[in-house]
């Protein structure tokens, strides 16, 4: 297990710098002069050179990375042109929120996936099992900003059981944090609800075919008693991978469904910068987005290797 | 006679409207072990599956299996797993997938253990170390927190057994129990059978494919073909003095029910093969299942085949029965053998 761990640290952390570079050419090759977007098409060929200065822009490529790699270590990445806040700051505060919704919708997501596919497994023959199949996938096929503008409309709206948007952050209010994140997270937990019921179904019919199920049952369990005592397990192993996949679509959901519901999130901060050609903050954005999947990954990673024992020491075989 | 612990009377297990078992008659006495014998595809697996209540779910079971005098047909799940939890155990034939791979087997055999009373925790790791020396698995502490994964064939399916065994069941199921395992392994598990089901007093009923280690572990052999028992007896004398054609067949086939100090005359003579295969199911003919591929057959095969008793406990379905002794030459008289093609 500590082996494992390590390794994937080595392997979270190579990504991450690969993330880096790649955001950072990437941004380069982009073009665009960000001194002629401050100051304006009719702005002196002096003038510009100056601010490039003063913004470093006219260093070379290796030491702007290195200047922006430190100011994102010393807490440090200026002030935001257009709209005067302190970058990292800035990014530090709306983090939370964006965390919030990735990690709550992604563990309730989870949570029902099991529960639900776990269900539809063992009345498969019913009509209960195809019921739960067809909510599923019609889960699957509403778009998250669709079901978010519905929620909006009758229960924030007509209803006026919950707010219609605005964050109100945990250090705040706990109450007040969860019923402002309700209904976006319901909105981003549809869709992922449905793509892991359907995925533990189909593992768990797999899952009731093997032999151990008819062990525990030989032991004086019953077959629904054996499905839940060994099955559940054993079906949610390969859900780690798919969780892994989902992890890129639920942080895009969530800018668009920050938007929808006006939640000061990276999204929402995202979007602003990108209109406002703010690249150093669009490439430090684009970074944390990088560095939350791969610490998402690396937590799923992980619980593979605590759910299955032979992960585990597979890797100890493999190093030794 | 001794009062009967299992009674089978018309038990048909059937998939859809295929019918995979159909057995007229089946007993097995406290502390007597049945051997189960036939080809893959004879429904011995089934029949053994569908008295523990562990045939697949899509088959259906009807007629009677009375077990220590209470009717095992028709009981829902939850009585039926009670039944196995108290007085019974079952030995799988593929150890590895019959273990759950994501489970210590110390826990393992503790989930046996606690399904047969209310024990404490202490009460139950005893018991499990306790069941582990009495299969012979070494060093139980540091055993039981492995995974299946990290045991060896032999280990796995000891484990197994220990499971069987947690709540000393009145009848032991044993499916192949040595199938999946090394040839240097399998001795050591059919002694070990041997063992705690005498230790404990329990009933076996022996499933496999080798009349030969049927005969070594087993009082009573039965032989099934196309699922339906074809023939039933002492294990001696199906083995000396088969009448079926089926069970002289596989005999013939089977080199190895020899005593290891007769192997020598086998050794260099051609092995006999029952020619064909066992047909699909639903493609098997009417009347004796066997009769397409017995060279012996006769017109009236097209028929059901009577039920002789041969003596009390000596029954077969057959025919045109084998009178001599195998290893004679078999198969001349006063049968029709030309006109099996």
């Amino acid at each position: 297990m500590i082996r494992l761990v390590v390794r994937k640290t080595a392997v979270l952390l190579a990504s991450a710098l690969a993330g880096s570079i790649v955001v950072f050419v990437l941004m380069r090759l982009l073009g665009g002069d960000v001194a002629t977007v401050i100051l304006g098409q009719g702005s002196t060929p002096e003038a510009r050179d100056a601010l490039r200065a003063e913004l470093g822009l006219d260093r070379s490529w290796p030491e702007q990375y290195a200047s922006w790699i430190g100011g994102l270590f010393r807490g440090d990445l200026g002030q935001s042109y257009a709209a005067g806040y302190d970058i990292f700051d800035e990014i530090v505060a709306r983090l939370g929120l964006t965390l919030s919704l990735a990690l709550i919708s992604l563990a309730v997501s989870l949570l029902l996936g099991v529960i639900a596919g776990t269900y539809s497994a063992l009345h498969s023959r019913d009509v209960r099992g195809g019921f739960v199949d067809v909510v599923a996938q019609l889960g699957i096929a509403i778009p998250p900003f669709w079901v978010g503008l519905l929620l909006i409309s009758f229960v924030a709206v007509q209803l006026g059981w919950l707010p219609s948007g605005g964050y109100i952050p945990w250090s705040e209010s706990v109450v007040g944090a969860l019923r402002t994140l309700a209904l976006p997270l319901v909105a981003l937990s549809i869709a992922l609800t449905g793509v892991f019921t359907r995925f533990v179904r189909s593992s768990m019919l797999d899952v009731l075919g093997e032999d151990y199920i008819r062990t525990a049952m030989a032991k004086g369990r019953t077959w629904r008693g054996a499905a839940i005592r060994h099955g559940v397990r054993n079906a949610a192993i390969p859900l780690v991978t798919v969780g892994t996949l989902q992890l890129g679509g639920l942080l895009a959901g969530t800018v668009v469904i920050e938007s929808v519901f006006t939640l000061p999130g990276l999204g929402r901060m995202l979007m602003s910068a990108v209109t406002g050609r703010e690249a150093i903050v669009v490439q430090s954005l684009a970074f944390v987005i990088i560095l939350v999947i791969l610490v998402l990954n690396f937590l799923l990673d992980i619980a593979y290797g605590l759910l299955d024992p032979r992960i585990t020491d597979a890797e100890g075989a493999a190093r030794a | 006679m001794q009062p009967s612990l299992l009674t089978i009377r018309d038990l048909t297990v059937r998939i859809g409207t295929h019918e995979i078992v159909s057995i007229d008659e089946l007993d097995l006495a406290p502390g007597r072990r049945l051997g189960l014998v036939g080809e893959s595809g004879s429904g011995k697996t089934m029949t053994a599956m569908s008295i523990v209540g562990l045939q697949p779910r899509e088959a259906t079971v009807t007629g009677s299996i009375v077990f220590d005098g209470r009717e095992l047909v028709g009981l829902t799940d939850r009585q039926f797993a009670d039944v196995r939890g108290a007085d019974m155990g079952v030995v799988f034939q593929d150890p590895l997938r019959a273990l759950n791979p994501t489970m210590r087997v110390g826990k393992q055999i503790g989930e046996a253990v606690r399904l047969t009373g209310d024990l404490s925790r202490a009460e139950v790791k005893a018991r499990v170390h306790d069941l582990m020396a009495q299969v012979q698995l070494p060093e139980p502490e540091r055993l039981a927190r492995r995974y299946p994964h990290q045991l060896s064939g032999g280990q796995r399916q000891r484990v197994l057994i220990a499971m069987a065994i947690a709540s000393r069941p009145r009848l032991l199921v044993a499916d192949e129990p040595t199938t999946a395992l090394d040839v240097t392994v399998q001795k050591g598990i059919l002694e070990l059978i041997d063992e705690v089901s005498t230790e404990n007093d329990m009933s076996v009923i022996f499933v496999s494919h080798s009349l030969g280690v049927v005969r070594k572990i087993s009082d009573d052999v039965a032989v099934l073909y196309g699922g339906r028992l074809v023939e039933m007896g002492p294990g001696a004398a199906i083995v000396d003095r088969p009448r079926h054609r089926y069970t002289e067949a596989l005999i013939e086939a089977n080199p190895d029910h020899a005593d290891p100090e007769q192997a020598e005359a086998v050794i260099g003579q051609p092995l006999t093969t029952i020619p064909g295969a066992v047909p699909a199911l639903g493609n098997f003919p009417s009347g004796c299942r066997f009769r397409d591929r017995c060279p012996h057959h006769l017109d009236e095969c097209a028929d059901e085949p009577p039920v002789t008793r041969q003596s009390d406990q000596h029954r077969y379905a057959c025919w045109n029965p084998a009178t001599a002794a195998v290893g004679t030459g078999g198969g001349s008289g006063g049968e029709r053998d030309g006109a099996a093609r």
